[in-house]
This record gives C-alpha cells, structure tokens and sequence, in this order.
C-alpha cells in the first residue's frame, strides 16, 4: 500500500505535524498568535481551524493581520472529524508551491468533546500524518493540559512527531509512526446496546433498511433534513456491504441520548486507512459511498479487522 | 405518464420525451444501487440510437445515491467520445447536495427546469 495519500499535494518540504502543549486561553492565545504572525512574515499561507470562541480570541490578538488569516470553525468543519483532513487538503493543495511552506492550527480536541469524537478525534490527528507525509506544511495542533487529561496528552504524544510547550520544542519518542497509523483502524467500540433494533440484511433489503431509518428518526422527533440526511449515510453504508462484503450484513439501531446511531457490521475488510477521506474524482470508479456518509453524518466510527468492518454512524436530532 | 404512487417502492421509472433534437429521460422512484443499471442502459441506447442532446431530468426523483452519481459520471465519457451533451435537471436541495459534497455540481450542467436544460 502507498502511503502517499494524494499525488496532487505538493512535496517539497518534510511535513511537520507539532503537538503544543499549552496551559490555558491566555497561553494558546499567545502562542497561536506568534506561530500566526512568524508564518505571515514568510509569506506563508495560514489556516486556523479551532472553535468559534477562539477564533474570535485571535482575532483580537492579531488586530490588521488577522486579515491576512482563513479561519474556519473547528466546531462545525471537525464535528465529524474525518472532515478535518479534507478541509487541510484543500488548503494545501492550494496555496502550497514550490516557492514555500504553508502553515495552520488544528486544534481538534478540547474537553467538551464526547468520548466518541475524542477518540475519533485521535485517529484524524494520526491520519494527518499519513494524509500530508512530505507535503510542505506545517500544522501545530494546540493540546490545553489545565482541561485535558493526562492520557489525552499521552496520546498526542504517539500521534505527533514533534511536541513544544513554551520555548521547548522536541521530538516525539512515543510517536507511533507512519507504518502502524497505515493499518487498518481495530480499535474495539463499546458493545452496542442490548435494546439496539437488529436488522440482518441483503440486497433486496436496501429500499426496507431506507424506510426503517426513517421511522427510527421521526420517532426521535429528528429534523426532515437531517433524517434525509441519515437516511442517505447509512444507505450508503449498507450498499458498500452488499458491493463488497458477500451482498449482506447487520444493521443495528439505537438510541442514544438525543441522538440515533446506526451501525453496520459485514464480513468485508477496509483495508484503506483514508477510506472516506478523500475527495473522490470523477475519474474514480467508486469511492463515493463512505466520503457521503462522512459529509453527511455527525460521527462515523469505522473499524475493520479480519473479523469483518464496522461504520457506526451517529445523527443528533437537531 | 404514470403517477409517483403507482410506482412500488424501490422501482425507477424512467420515460422518454423528445423535444426537437433533445432526448429527456424522466425518472421517477429511486435511483440507487438496484436500478441504477437502467440508467446506463437507457442513456446508452440514446447514443447508440444517435441521440446526442440528452437531459435527464432527477427533480421527480425520491431517492438517489451514489450509484446513481456513478451512473452518470460514467455515461460523461461515451457522451464526450460521441459529441453529444448530457444536462441534468434537479430542483431539490436533497437531490442537489449530492452533487455539492462530491464535487460534481462543477462536472455538470444542472438546471431548475427541462425548458432551461435545453436552452443552448
């Protein structure tokens, strides 16, 4: 397998993924903010990717050269975090040439996340690595350790090869490197629920499976869209079970919270790490159906091993 | 034409219409992984028969996915060996996302109605 994820991103320089360590708002404001403006002074390209509140925080900071810096709302663009590396992907293969490096901040875990996003968050900061391998970008992901936990700062640790705090900057020795992130994700999930909707299904299935989602939605009182919405990622996980997982599998419905999750289990193996992350061409045969569920969907956990593959796929009613 | 509920669930129903050097291929149902097969067929019968102004109209459509998309990127390249122009039309946001978040909104002409679909 390559684990050069797209030919179109430009590799001119090693990439650097960092880990900052930092404590508290009034630190990440000012150590985001000389990592912004050492980055406009070379001309680079920036892009910050962190929640709403803190943008507004750098705004401030930053004063005229905040113009010069793309934002986007981590709480949105990274509410599934297998949409974060899509978002960098544009950014780099846009603004990187051969004359320079670009530069952002991606801060994908902060302690209000569930403890699905985190993890999912966790394998999106690994990926990254894979994702970007030689691109000419720098990315520093900023780690609060007055709000995270000690075994979240650990893993960021395994999940980048350069780590700083202050003035200290140092290589990773835990970092988990290229050759491990690149097999398949296996990490268990919690079991679902006993009361969870079973549902073995086959091709014939698919137009049933569709109207079954839809009642589980409305009866979670689910907005029309975001049903629609569910409805297509999941159908789109059924389908690649039918296409490539000997024509059946299980779906599993249930509720969790405010939100309806749907989980589809076949025989079939994802070998692909990036499956669903990037951007499908017209020229691919296929590849469409988990990057639809990503974009459409607020979670989605995707597992495989050779036991068989998982997509767990989380909708919230609102 | 046959009304949306005389169709089961599930099927795909697709009619022809011809307006002047146009052919409009009408679907109604679902286009998913079952009937998007028809599709093909049906769009390469127009070529093959020598049509090359087609539409197809997806505005009528209830479901559709990304079998459905993959019909139509693929129908691009006997499209453009044979000169002809493939248009679509679609008017709902739900059929019209699919084609925002794959990036395909840029690979086709989609139009609100069949009457601007054949305006040159």
């Amino acid at each position: 397998m390559s684990l050069i994820a797209d030919k179109d991103i430009p590799r001119a320089e090693p990439f650097r993924h960092e880990a900052l360590i930092y404590s508290g708002t009034e630190d990440f404001v000012e150590q985001s903010s000389l990592f912004i403006r050492d980055g406009l002074k070379r001309g680079e390209p920036v892009l910050v990717l962190v929640i709403g509140p803190k943008i507004e925080l750098l705004r401030e900071k930053l004063g005229s050269d905040a113009e010069d810096v793309l934002f986007d709302d981590m709480g949105e663009v990274g509410r599934n975090p297998a949409r974060i590396i899509p978002v960098w992907r544009e950014f780099v293969t846009t603004h990187a040439n051969r004359n320079g490096r670009v530069r952002g901040i991606g801060e994908p875990i902060w302690a209000g996340r569930s403890a699905e996003e985190l993890v999912e968050s966790q394998r999106h900061e690994s990926l990254i690595n894979l994702a970007f391998a030689g691109a000419p970008a720098w990315i520093l992901c900023p780690y609060d350790r007055q709000t995270l936990s000690e075994t979240v700062l650990e893993e960021a640790y395994r999940s980048h090869p350069i780590v700083s705090s202050n003035d200290n900057i140092r290589e990773s020795l835990s970092y988990r490197g290229l050759a491990e992130i690149g097999i398949p994700f296996d990490d268990p999930l919690p079991e679902p629920p006993s009361d969870a909707e079973i549902v073995p299904f086959e091709e014939g299935d698919l137009v049933s499976i569709r109207s079954l989602v839809m009642r589980r939605a409305v009866q979670l009182g689910m907005s029309r869209s975001k049903a629609e919405d569910l409805l297509i990622a999941v159908h789109e996980a059924t389908a690649n079970s039918v296409r490539h997982a000997g024509r059946r599998g299980t779906l599993r419905v249930w509720r969790f919270g405010e939100s309806l999750v749907c989980e589809i289990r076949d025989s079939g193996q994802i070998p692909d790490p990036m499956v669903g992350r990037v951007r499908p061409t017209p020229e691919m045969r296929g590849g469409f159906g988990l990057w639809m569920t990503n974009q459409l969907a607020d979670l989605v956990q995707v597992r495989s091993s050779s036991d068989g593959s998982i997509v767990r796929i989380r909708m919230s009613r609102d | 034409m046959k009304k949306n509920e005389e169709i089961s669930q599930g099927a795909l129903d697709i009619r022809v219409e011809e307006r002047g050097s146009w052919s409009i291929l009408r679907l109604t149902g679902d286009l998913d992984l079952a009937t998007s097969p028809d599709l093909r067929e049906a769009i390469i019968r127009l070529i093959d028969e020598g049509t090359r102004q087609i539409v197809v109209d997806l505005s009528a459509l209830e479901f559709m996915d990304s079998s459905g998309l993959g019909v139509l990127v693929a129908a691009l390249k006997p499209v453009r060996e044979n000169g002809a122009t493939l248009n679509l039309v679609a008017g709902s946001e739900k059929i019209l996302k699919l084609f925002r978040i794959t990036g395909l909104l840029q690979v086709f002409r989609i139009d609100s109605s069949v009457d601007r679909a054949i305006e040159s």
